[in-house]
């Protein structure tokens, strides 16, 4: 007994000192913080994003930095695929960042988790939602409040090399399924396949899949009606085929864009942002067609938009960042280097958008664009696509997945 | 008289005080000893009792991205219950089997003739060693990038070397068909822990009495019987610790799966600490998440106990 109790003593005096170095450590941080404070006002943001390399982005928040001595913001990069879970557990621990950067898909799962702070008020009062075009602000919006706005806005299109066309014989890009797939077969030999495109295991994955099903004329609740399964089918004919590589499997949107630039897949489906790197990379001629119909024509509307963290302690500050980024002209050298669409109805007008014959069918797609309004589960919802567009290329019974995928999805759906 | 009982009195005063004395440089002892051992109780307490108790109540609770910042609810063996009715269970469990059997095997086989051969003394045999161990000292991410490139379906060494040798006609999918992924991750972790067996085995060969395979070899004994009846019988203590290291390394192998496949095609590569991860991090379901470490903790435990036991009998013979 009385080892034990000796021993209690023991931890116990630990313990205290513990608590007692742990406070005054918080005291020497947070007096250090009004020091800062009392000298220059200074306040620290943090933005997290997935943005590597975007120069453009990053110019932007180095001019906010260089104008404001008051407002400092600190990036923090992580990868798309960890973002999630990155910005879930910080929210568990309390440790959000004051600014997020995130596929828009996620916005209504995230206000919905209270992970996004509510900046309905701060946008109201500042009238910012004025200058958008009203359907890139709808991801944004959950139970008529914002959680967020656009950074930019993109869809999917068909590149594809003009010279290997040439040479196949092939004038113009293909306009239909049946053509799609023809000249796939046409362009792909030893050393190039025909086609490219992402099917990996995330949000990418999802985002070139949903298309197929709605040019089918399909939806995610329809998905083992005829025109779903037509979908996943006309998938796997291509991969069959062989102008398409099963690799697709493990390839992101800038694996595809990689294959196609390096000579290695005639015709590729990416997006809008692909063109400023294309511009400046590809050794060969090449063009952006619309994507080929199916039954109807569609093509899915894409982009990152900006959040504010809930339990962020200068809002206001970071709001303040918003309006900076959406200012006319720093936006539009913003959009203009990023190769992405404005969201900004002033900047659509800009001259280079209107006058570039490959924007102009980025721009063009928006009018028949759906966009991934499935709700608060969406998160959920897109982890049944990845593994849908995973059976699919593993060339899996198309009926027999897409009965599945349907009756996991539909209870996701319902809850709305 | 007075004198007498006064230095009784001192007597005893002295006496008690050394006594007294004593008693507390002992305890002044007894503290310091325990003093000493703060850091560790600390660690251990924090980094290691704490997390586990943590991800034993959350295996309890229903937690996901709806009611996480409020703690979650309740939700008694719900979590288990599901786990154990989802199909993906016992697949990954299998996968684990298939993995850690496989890697034990080929890695513990490949290892030993490897030690063998460096326990030789021939040109060149540190540098090779010391090569060898390279391997070892890479983290698995970087084995998981290098083989995902090399086992690449269109553009991986692998496939052409093959292709050149004549062995296969058409690329071979390594790591993404259902078939072949787990062979290829498998192969990976095999590549990357033959040195730590190799390294550790000639450790234990080399504290093997000479003399011993001398005498076999006057009574007669050819390679393969002093192998068979010296070398494996002596070295039993350190296969036994091998053994179990490497069944505990290979079963909780998470990174070099991340990497390589994702836990696909379609879960073909999933493992438990996979599974688990797959949960919590990518379905944002703590609680099941949870339920699966619990799982895995236990299956832990037991080859744990098993080990403990085994040393035992080893020490008592």
């Amino acid at each position: 007994m009385f080892r034990i109790k000796n021993f209690l003593f023991v931890f116990s005096v630990f313990l205290i000192m513990g608590v007692i170095t742990a406070c005054s450590g918080g005291d020497s941080a947070s007096s250090s913080e009004t020091n800062k404070a009392e000298g220059s006002d200074q306040v620290t943001l943090e933005i997290w994003d997935f943005m590597q390399g975007r120069d453009a982005y990053i110019n932007v928040i180095e001019k906010f930095n260089e104008e404001h001595e008051d407002i400092q913001i600190k990036r923090t990069e992580i990868t798309r695929s960890n973002f999630d879970s990155k910005m879930i557990n910080a929210a568990a621990a309390n440790e959000l960042p004051d600014l997020f950067v995130n596929s828009h898909s996620r916005f209504q799962a995230f206000a919905d988790a209270g992970i996004a702070a509510n900046i309905s008020d701060m946008i109201n009062e500042s009238g910012l939602d004025q200058k958008f075009f009203e359907g890139s602000l709808e991801p944004q919006i959950f139970k008529g409040d914002y959680y967020g706005l656009p950074l930019y806005n993109n869809d999917l299109a068909l590149y594809y090399n003009k010279e290997m066309f040439e040479k196949a014989g092939l004038d113009s890009p293909p306009e239909t399924w049946e053509d799609i797939r023809d000249y796939a077969n046409k362009l792909t030999n030893d050393n190039v396949y025909g086609l490219a495109m992402a099917g990996s295991k995330d949000e990418q994955g999802t985002f070139n899949f949903l298309p197929w099903i709605w040019q089918a004329g399909a939806d995610l609740d329809t998905l083992s009606s005829e025109e779903g399964v037509n979908a996943i089918e006309f998938r796997q004919t291509l991969l069959e085929d062989g102008s398409v590589s099963k690799e697709m499997l493990n390839w992101q949107q800038n694996d595809a864009n990689l294959q196609f630039l390096s000579e290695q897949a005639a015709m590729q489906i990416n997006g809008s942002w692909n063109v400023p790197t294309l511009n400046k990379e590809a050794e060969f001629e090449w063009a952006v067609a619309e994507l080929p119909k199916g039954k109807q024509r569609a093509t899915i509307i894409g982009g990152e938009a900006i959040g504010i963290g809930s339990t962020s302690k200068h809002k206001e500050e970071a709001f303040e960042f918003m309006k900076f980024f959406y200012d006319e002209e720093t936006y539009k050298s913003f959009i203009l280097e990023d190769g992405n669409l404005p969201s900004i109805k002033a900047i659509a007008e800009a001259p280079e958008i209107v006058n570039d014959p490959n924007m102009k069918v980025f721009t063009k797609g928006l009018e028949y664009a759906k966009s991934r309004a499935y709700g608060p589960n969406y998160p959920e919802i897109s982890a049944v696509v990845q593994e849908l567009v995973q059976a699919t290329v593993l060339g899996k019974d198309a009926e027999k997945i897409a009965k599945e995928a349907e009756k996991e999805i539909k209870p996701l759906l319902m809850t709305e | 008289m007075d004198t007498k009982t006064e230095a009784t009195r001192l007597n005893m005063n002295t006496k008690q005080k050394v006594k007294y004395k004593k008693n507390s440089k002992k305890k002044m002892n007894w503290i310091t000893d325990h003093l000493f051992l703060f850091p560790t109780i600390l660690f251990f307490l924090i980094f290691i009792l704490y997390p586990i108790l943590y991800n034993i109540m959350l295996s309890f609770k229903k937690m996901d991205v709806s009611n996480f910042m409020t703690g979650g609810v309740w939700a008694g063996l719900a979590n288990y219950q599901a786990i154990f009715s989802d199909p993906l269970l016992y697949k990954a469990l299998l996968n684990s089997f298939i993995f850690t059997f496989a890697c034990i095997v080929i890695e513990f086989i490949i290892g030993f003739a490897l030690a063998l051969l460096f326990r030789q003394k021939f040109p060149g045999v540190n540098f090779m060693r010391g090569l060898i161990l390279v391997v070892w000292m890479l983290p698995s991410v970087v084995v998981g990038v290098l083989y995902k490139w090399i086992m690449a379906g269109d553009s991986g060494v692998l496939n052409f070397v093959l292709t050149q040798v004549g062995l296969i006609e058409e690329n071979i999918l390594w790591v993404s068909s259902e078939q072949f992924a787990l062979i290829a991750v498998t192969a990976a972790n095999i590549w990357h822990g033959i040195p730590f067996y190799m390294i550790i085995l000639l450790g234990g060969l080399s504290t093997l009495p000479r003399d011993l395979y001398e005498a076999a070899k006057i009574d007669g004994a050819n390679g393969w019987k002093s192998f068979l009846k010296i070398t494996l019988p002596l070295m039993k203590p350190t296969v036994l610790v091998l053994l179990m290291l490497g069944l505990i390394n290979s079963f909780k192998v998470f990174d070099l799966i991340y990497v390589m496949t994702g836990g696909g095609p379609l879960d073909a590569t999933t493992v438990i600490p996979y599974y688990a991860y797959k949960l919590s991090f990518l379905q944002f379901n703590f609680g099941e998440g949870g339920a699966v470490s619990g799982i895995m903790l236990i299956l832990v435990i037991i080859l744990a106990i098993v080990y403990l036991k085994l040393m035992q009998k080893e020490e008592a013979n």
